[in-house]
């Protein structure tokens, strides 16, 4: 009976282990996936413009937790008329932003600029650019622009001219009147259409009480990605994993977003309490049908699309000049780090400085060239022709290159200013031809106190056509690496 | 777990318990999951033959749309048209005629129905030329795939929202081609898609949450549905039919939805448009008539587990019940309490159990009451054992300091042994005790021949009878002097029929002298007592000689009458000395009167009375053994205390006085007094006859009754 007893206790005994061992291995299963925790990312998003409906996917992805369950701590930095583009694209490659929103062109001219940035994901992939014309104006298709005045938002200047070109409809043909972000002139009459943002100004049209034609580039072939999300080139490189569960939390987002579209503009709200809901809430129904077609994903990128914006950027001079931009920028930061570098020279000590002079005067293309001038005066202080150096006034310049001094004139003053444009340049052999100017600011003075600006310039017509292949090359511009693994899809 | 092992109520409970449960669990779950099962097999075959249904409505009204489009692209009258619009240029005659006829016919494919929008795409720049909506010309549609794949051949594009319609479309193309086979135009279509819409809205037999609806490879809903009625293209579906169709397959099964409820349905995987066509039904409504079974089944399940329960307690009680009662006796027992028997109440096996508990309870008492009693005599021997070693040691010592001699004889085959004397013999007689030992001869011959006759007839005696004798003799000391013994024997016969004589010497001589001496003072003083009443009848006699003879006559019949009463030796003797002197007190009463031959006078007579008190007075001094003066005192006393001079009655007078009273009666009567003759002996004894009991005592009468007339006694 003994030993019958004690055998009963030792099972029982064993039993009880057991099912402590299951219950503790059942608790651990239950305590989710990770295995240590780990403490989220911290991601910066720098988003196009001001907090709006515009973004409602982020907003969503935000507050639903989306983010959180990606191990992602997200900060959605509004953007705005202080943050032009070029501005987060920096931001973006000095790594004080993760990921920036902007529009696809822009991408395209960061890539021209040189700069090492990569778009992952298109959310508005069609563009909200759209011509409104009173109904009953008779203006239903662009050809009816034809003689009419017409005023076009100017970061649709490219679209609206290669819609131009691609309808054989000269660009002189139309009146263009200077653009005002306003629906009175519309609806007034005192212009015939109005190049708006379908759902910036556009939804002020529609408040107006008008009833509007809509045209859309795209029904003309013209297709434009608007809003895209990109990142540096090292953030792609270097952690892949945290860009695609950054993407895949926004896509999530967007796709609540647009199912849940009253709710979405609650969160927006949340970002900004001072808006309207019933803007919002407009906005968000007429951005969908923008950023998801029904056919493709949310956030896909067509290469076809990339090229062709590639070839109207190219067409529209976009290129070369973004490459002249950039010229003159690198220009003025080197001549800026080489007089800082060299606190005790004066201005005349640099004209003399050969290797100064080398930095300063740098050719671009094959007649192309950097030179400086004074950033308050505008006095031409270095130039490959020596001889004009310190004597060129701007009213000599004004005189003569009215246009070219027109770009000047807005660099110079107590603080300089980038600036650019074309102008007609009347060379010494009698050539008249077109000429693309940038100037960009060099951020420090010479010992007797001047400060520079840098100007590039180079003939268009000539600089655009040998830009390489390499140079004006989109495969690199964008990866559909992320948009397969969310998806699922193999390339 | 251990309240189950403990009780064997709760294990016969859950045995039958689990006997009930069990089939009835088994048997019901089978019905309800296969009534489930036929359910599910019915639901999902109308739904697939739904699904199936609708499938084929859109192929038909897919493929009802592509040949409208390619008999309008090839119809000669197109081609025809979309050749001169290709050849001239736009501002000709004949182009604008070309133009207008093609949009008639456009105009009329689009009335028909099906179509919304029907335009002609220049085969060169995709720009629309010609379109029933003329809104629509001037377009471009290059960058399409309904373009660059409709010139190419026959397309079908996916469902997608168009911007400029403001709804979902989707497009049908094909190419126009001239005569010689070149690319002319391509024809496009936007579909209306209400058909679409009604045929997946349709769900008529899909009860209440029964719904189709239509999914693209972006998990897009694309129609609406029943709860998601302004879902299409704002809804992403995610559920795991849809996900099953996406994935290429088609049939039927049970998931769960994109509102994350079961359901059950069928799904297809439409591959020519790579769409998937979901018709599903709640769960809860498809299997509504399963779940009024399973609330049955639940609702007999606990009625049966609630009465199986009870019958299970009820029946296990009647078992355990009795089990208990005999636990609980056999704890009482186990106490110590051997009296305790148990009562189940039951007759099966339990019972006998019982019974055979009781039985064994009993057997229990008996022995440890035999056991109580065994140790209880163990005990008892063990205290006798010890009382004995005491009283054998306080025996030896008191033997030891006794003045007797104690001596045991053995008597084995008729022949005494002395087995023990006691050292005392040295003291007593001078002996030493092992003179004696086995020495019987010795002891005859120190026996004084006159007593040993005596002593061996006591001693026959004592064995015979085994009465305690005692026997006084004389025996010879070592000296040869003999003492006088006085020997107490006592027979004592052992368990094995030996025989044991205990006897005890006393040296008795000196006291036997002092009996002999005491004896002759006695003797001395009994005649010198005689001496002294003989004075006294010798004085009466003297003076009266007739009351002389009389007292002796009186006193002799007295002592006839008690010896025949039977009295003993020393009252008689006692009856004797006072009637020799009964009448002493007559001395004092005048010779005249005594001898007075008349009648006496009161006076006289009243002194005559006084003669018992005188006679008492002087004889209450003497130091009699007897009573004698009060004899004396009451010798004329009469039993109903009309005697004197006291009056004594019955028993107050002393039965000496009695007897005397009645001899002086009849004494008196039977002889001669000077004042009559004798009445003669017969009249003395009618007298007392007569006055038995009332004056005299009724047994003294007898017995002189007996005397005179049986025994013929007579007087002197």
């Amino acid at each position: 009976m003994k030993d019958y007893t004690e055998q009963r206790g030792r099972w029982r005994g064993l039993n009880r282990a057991c099912i402590m061992l299951l219950v503790a291995v059942a608790l651990l299963a239950a305590c989710g996936p990770q295995e240590v925790e780990q403490p989220p990312d911290q991601v910066t998003v720098q988003l196009k413009w001001v907090h709006q409906a515009q973004f409602a996917g982020f907003y969503a992805a935000d507050k639903k937790g989306f983010y959180a369950e990606e191990g992602i701590d997200v900060t959605l930095n509004a953007g705005g008329v202080h943050l032009p583009p070029d501005t987060n694209i920096a931001s973006l490659v000095a790594g004080e932003a993760d990921f920036a929103i902007v529009g696809g062109d822009q991408l395209l001219a960061a890539r021209f600029r040189g700069q090492p940035v990569v778009a992952i994901a298109v959310l508005f992939q069609r563009n909200p650019y759209a011509y409104a014309s009173l109904k009953g104006s008779g203006i239903e298709r662009p050809q009816d622009l034809v003689g009419k005045k017409v005023m076009a938002a100017p970061d649709a200047e490219i679209q609206h001219q290669a819609l131009l070109r691609k309808l054989g409809i000269a660009p002189d043909a139309i009146e263009r009147i200077p653009y005002q972000r306003d629906v009175t002139p519309l609806v007034t009459g005192q212009i015939d259409a109005h190049l708006v943002y379908r759902t910036g100004l556009g939804l002020a049209f529609d408040e107006t009480g008008y009833e509007l034609n809509w045209m859309w580039l795209e029904d003309y072939g013209i297709r434009f990605y608007a809003d895209t999300i990109v990142a540096s080139e090292t953030l792609v490189q270097q952690n892949p994993d945290l860009v695609e569960r950054f993407l895949r939390a926004t896509i999530k987002g967007w796709r609540y977003a647009i199912e849940n579209q009253a709710e979405a503009v609650d969160l927006t709200l949340q970002y900004d309490p001072t808006l309207t809901r019933d803007r919002q809430a407009r906005m968000m129904a007429t951005q969908t049908p923008l950023i998801h077609t029904g056919v493709a994903e949310i956030g896909w990128m067509d290469r076809g699309v990339w090229a062709g914006m590639r070839d109207m950027l190219y067409e529209a001079g976009i290129v070369a000049q973004e490459r002249i931009k950039q010229k003159a920028r690198d220009v003025a930061k080197q001549v800026e780090e080489y007089i800082k570098a060299h606190p005790g020279m004066t201005l005349k000590d640099l004209q003399d400085d050969p290797s100064f002079r080398d930095i300063v005067i740098q050719p671009i293309g094959e007649s192309g060239y950097t030179s400086a001038a004074d950033a308050n005066t505008g006095l031409l202080y270095f130039h490959p022709r020596r001889e004009l150096e310190n004597t060129t006034s701007a009213e000599a310049v004004k005189e003569q290159f009215p246009e070219a001094w027109a770009i000047v004139d807005r660099a110079v003053g107590p603080t300089c200013q980038e600036s650019s444009g074309f102008y007609l340049f009347d060379d010494a052999e009698g050539r008249i031809a077109e000429k693309y100017v940038h100037i960009a600011c060099a951020d420090a003075r010479t010992a007797d106190g001047k400060s520079l600006h840098v100007s590039a310039s180079t003939y268009v017509e000539e600089y655009a056509p040998a830009l390489s292949e390499k140079e004006i090359e989109i495969d690199e511009a964008f990866t559909m690496q992320f948009l397969n693994n969310i998806y699922g899809k193999a390339e | 777990m251990g309240f189950l092992q403990r009780s064997l109520t709760a294990k016969l409970s859950a045995f039958f318990l689990l006997l009930a449960i069990v089939p009835l669990a088994v048997a019901g779950y089978m019905a309800y999951d296969s009534g489930r099962q036929s359910i599910a097999r019915n639901v999902e075959a109308h739904l697939e033959s739904v699904a199936i249904l609708k499938e084929q409505e859109i192929q038909t009204w897919v493929e009802h749309l592509e040949h409208a489009v390619a008999w309008l692209a090839a119809s000669p009258q197109i081609v025809d048209d979309a050749t001169v619009l290709a050849r001239y240029a736009t501002d000709t005659r004949q182009y604008l005629a070309a133009h207008d006829s093609l949009v008639a016919e456009l105009d009329r494919m689009a009335a028909l129905g099906h179509t919304s929008l029907v335009s002609l795409l220049d085969g060169a720049s995709g720009q629309v030329i010609a379109s029933s909506d003329t809104a629509w010309e001037g377009r471009f549609g290059d960058a399409e795939p309904y373009f660059i794949q409709g010139k190419q051949g026959a397309y079908v594009s996916d469902i997608f929202h168009s911007l400029s319609l403001g709804r979902p479309t989707m497009v049908v193309a094909a190419p126009v081609k001239d005569s010689s086979g070149r690319l002319v135009g391509v024809l496009a279509a936007h579909a209306d898609l209400e058909p679409l819409s009604e045929v997946m809205l349709e769900r008529s037999g899909l009860g209440e949450s029964g719904e189709t609806f239509l999914v693209n490879r972006s998990n897009l809903l694309l129609t609406n549905t029943v709860f998601a009625p302004d879902g299409a293209f704002k809804k992403w579906i995610f559920g795991q039919g849809a996900e099953l169709a996406l994935a290429g397959k088609s049939g039927v099964g049970q998931w769960v939805d994109y509102r994350g409820k079961p359901v059950i349905g069928a799904f297809r995987w439409l591959d020519d448009r790579k769409l998937a066509l979901i018709a599903k039904q709640d769960q809860a409504e498809a299997f509504v008539p399963i779940v009024a079974l399973r609330h049955t089944m639940q609702g007999i399940s606990i009625a049966v587990i609630l009465s199986a329960t009870l019958l299970a307690v009820f029946f296990a009680r009647t078992i355990t019940r009795p089990l208990r009662q005999l636990v609980e006796g056999a704890e009482e027992i186990g106490r110590g309490n051997l009296d305790y028997r148990i009562e189940v109440g039951v007759r099966d096996e339990i019972g006998q159990l019982a019974q055979a508990f009781n039985q064994m309870t009993e057997n229990l008492q008996a022995i440890t009451a035999s056991r109580d009693e065994l140790n209880r005599e163990i005990a008892e021997r063990v205290r006798a054992e010890e009382a004995l070693r005491e009283s054998e040691q306080r025996l030896s010592t008191l033997i030891s300091q006794t003045p007797a001699v104690i001596y045991s004889l053995i008597v084995s085959d008729d022949l005494p042994r002395i087995t023990y004397i006691s050292q005392n013999l040295r003291n007593v007689l001078g002996f030493e005790p092992d003179e004696f030992i086995d020495n019987l001869k010795l002891w005859g011959e120190c026996l004084h021949p006159d007593d040993a006759p005596k002593i061996l007839n006591a001693s026959l005696q004592l064995l015979k009878e085994g009465r305690v004798t005692i026997e006084e003799y004389r025996f010879q000391d070592k000296q040869g002097k003999y003492h006088w013994l006085y020997d107490e024997q006592q027979l004592i016969i052992h368990e094995d029929g030996t025989l044991e004589v205990i006897g005890a010497w006393h040296d008795i001589t000196d006291r036997k002298r002092a009996e002999e001496e005491l004896r002759q003072s006695y003797v001395q003083l009994q005649r010198a007592l005689e001496g002294t009443v003989n004075t006294l009848v010798s004085a009466i006699e003297i003076r009266d000689p007739y009351t002389g003879g009389h007292q002796r006559r009186v006193t002799q019949l007295a002592c006839a009458i008690a010896n025949e009463m039977g009295l003993p030796e020393e009252q008689i003797e006692g009856i004797r000395m006072a009637g020799l002197i009964h009448d002493l007190g007559k001395i004092t009463v005048p010779a005249e009167i005594l001898s007075k031959p008349s009648e006496l006078t009161e006076l006289e007579f009243g002194l005559i009375k006084m003669h018992p008190k005188i006679g008492y007075d002087v004889l209450k001094e003497m130091d009699f053994p007897w009573p004698v003066a009060q004899i004396v005192l009451q010798h004329h006393e009469r039993v109903d205390g009309s005697g004197y001079p006291q009056g004594l009655s019955g028993e107050e007078i002393i039965l000496e006085a009695r007897i005397l009273g009645v001899a002086d009666v009849v004494e008196a009567m039977a002889s001669h007094r000077p004042y009559r003759p004798a009445r003669g002996i017969d009249e003395a004894l009618e007298e007392i006859s007569q006055g038995r009991g009332r004056l005299y005592d009724t047994e003294a009468v007898d017995a002189c009754l007996k005397l005179f007339t049986e025994k013929g006694f007579e007087l002197e």
